[in-house]
């Protein structure tokens, strides 16, 4: 069988599958890995830890991706696209991170980290928190020491986003 | 609460290190006071760093030296840099007792060191009485001589070096009056001007600002054009009578500037001569800004405050004068004994001041005009980094560099 015409299926965590061109699925470097190591005859690829709904959005990036290749399609609609397929839930975007990390797509890594990025990037230290719902566990003493220590560096920051 | 923890995603340190590695540094002292996983992914997380110094020397190198500077400039006020580099040095404070101020040091091969000139964050390029350019590095708390090799054809005496924007490219002046455009990466010569006797130089966009044996502070134009062809174009500035002992540029980039100069838009040059006189000039306009007289002594050397407000004069008596850049008022001086000062550096800090002479360096704390410490040696140049971080000392054959930090006034 050739590769061109060869199906894989991936199973998500709660066992849904998901019948994949097999060049689209070995953009992920963990399945091209694993493919290579096995017979042809084998297609079933269990993906444990990404749930279907994450996975289904991956697969959606690697479809594009592969397609935008094979037409040649501009950078200029790359981009936008990339642009909409991150207009998802904090939730999502986080678990497509781990899920580009898992399964080592590093364009769609970079991507997903390059938005975060830009998220955080003039949130303030209590704005951060509430976005990954993450609690400071710092002791009072040593949030003001790093509040002092970091005075300097902020207020130079905002200097900057003033200036832009 | 429970919802807002079912939300929770927990990511990696491999995927936050990404994320930091997207980020500007100047924001690295927020991020690592979200959490402790945060702030320890950022502190320990070598990787981060070395790819972003990298990163920002690339993007140096093609011509993005705002965000280059910007970048530099808040690794050094980043906190959590400091915070690194503190432990760091007591670790090494526990390993060995530091007497001298200046915590590393290494002797060049060929000769005294004229000059240093620092490259972005984590170089210096130097230049020899013997012809020689070296280039240095520092990492990894260690200062390293990179390259040594590179000696200009006639072997003159070179004087003083400075590099261009890219990066890329130094130009050195010798004392057998020839400009040297030097290609760092290739490590050779690629460009002979002849051109007058060149003492000391100071740079400003793609232009050198030089003096000479001789009453005219120049603007040099095409100094960094590697096509021969290019003739150097030359402006001179008119506001001295006696040798032009010393040069430096004053950026538009500081708020002070614009300031002091509200009629003016480009960067400013700071003189000093035998004169008795310290002038301002407008680059722009190749014009006379102000003259200040420091009576009864030459001047030597002269340095200005990172934000342009300030400038400093070092004179032949041993004096230093500082000087309001607006008013072009003298606002203070400071004596010592009867020494040559010769190089002279302002503190990112902003209220020390340092000083070389043939004696030694000296270091001043503007506020009370006090010195607050010496170091023993002859001091040829004091320089530091565009970002601030690095103070590198050109002392006889040895150049001594040091982190900010580390320095302890």
């Amino acid at each position: 069988m050739t590769e061109k015409g060869r199906i894989v299926k991936m199973v998500s965590q709660d066992q849904e599958e998901f019948e994949v061109e097999y060049g689209v699925a070995t953009m992920s470097t963990l399945i091209a890995n694993v493919l290579q190591d096995v017979s042809e005859e084998t297609t079933t690829v269990p993906i444990p830890n990404v749930n279907a709904q994450v996975l289904a959005k991956v697969i959606e990036y690697c479809r594009y991706h592969y397609e935008a290749k094979r037409i040649d399609q501009s950078e200029e609609d790359i981009e936008r696209w990339n642009k909409d397929f991150m207009k998802v839930d904090n939730k999502t975007l986080f678990n497509i991170l781990i899920a580009a990390s898992f399964l080592d797509i590093a364009d769609l890594l970079d991507l997903g980290c390059k938005t975060v990025a830009g998220m955080i990037k003039d949130k303030s230290v209590e704005q951060i928190r509430e976005l990954f719902c993450i609690e400071g566990d710092f002791t009072e003493e040593q949030e003001a020491k790093m509040r002092e220590e970091n005075n300097w560096g902020s207020e130079m920051s905002q200097e900057n986003n003033a200036a832009q | 609460m429970e919802a807002t923890r079912d939300q929770s995603v927990v990511l990696g340190p491999d995927i936050m290190q990404e994320i930091f590695a997207n980020l500007p540094v100047r924001s690295y002292g927020r991020m690592s006071q979200v959490c402790k996983d945060w702030n320890r992914v950022l502190k320990e997380s070598d990787r981060i760093w070395r790819r972003r110094f990298r990163e920002d020397f690339v993007q140096g190198a093609r011509g993005g030296r705002e965000k280059l500077l910007q970048n530099c400039s808040s690794a050094f006020m980043n906190s959590s840099l400091k915070i690194h580099a503190r432990e760091a040095y007591m670790q090494q404070l526990a390993a060995r007792t530091v007497t001298d101020p200046l915590v590393f040091e290494l002797e060049g091969p060929s000769g005294g060191i004229w000059d240093v000139c620092p490259v972005g964050i984590d170089m210096a390029v130097t230049c020899t009485e013997k012809g020689s350019v070296q280039s240095w590095n520092v990492q990894y708390d260690q200062l390293r001589l990179m390259n040594e090799r590179l000696i200009v054809p006639s072997g003159a005496a070179l004087t003083d070096i400075v590099v261009d924007e890219s990066l890329s490219y130094a130009v050195t002046c010798g004392l057998d009056s020839n400009f040297y455009l030097i290609d760092l990466l290739q490590r050779k010569v690629v460009k002979t001007c002849d051109s007058d006797l060149t003492l000391k130089m100071a740079r400003s966009g793609n232009l050198v600002v030089t003096s000479s044996p001789g009453p005219t502070v120049r603007i040099y134009k095409g100094l960094f054009d590697r096509d021969p062809n290019v003739e150097l174009e030359t402006i001179p500035l008119v506001g001295h009578t006696d040798w032009v002992r010393s040069v430096c540029v004053i950026e538009k980039r500081g708020s002070g500037t614009s300031q002091l100069n509200p009629g003016y838009g480009g960067d400013l040059a700071l003189s000093g001569a035998d004169d008795y006189y310290v002038a301002l000039f407008d680059l722009e306009s190749a014009q006379l800004l102000g003259r200040m007289s420091a009576q009864p002594s030459q001047v030597h050397s002269v340095a200005a405050s990172f934000d342009g407000g300030i400038g400093a004069s070092g004179n032949s008596t041993g004096t230093v004068d500082l000087w309001d850049l607006k008013s072009h008022n003298q606002v203070g001086a400071m004596e010592k004994s009867s020494e040559n000062i010769h190089a002279l550096s302002f503190c990112p800090d902003g209220v020390t001041l340092l000083a070389g002479s043939d004696r030694g360096l000296s270091t001043w704390d503007l506020r009370n005009l006090k010195e607050l410490k010496r170091f023993e040696s002859e001091i040829t140049s004091v320089r530091f980094s565009e970002a601030g971080e690095l103070l590198f000392v050109c002392s006889g054959r040895r150049l001594l560099c040091s982190q900010l930090d580390k320095l302890d006034f």
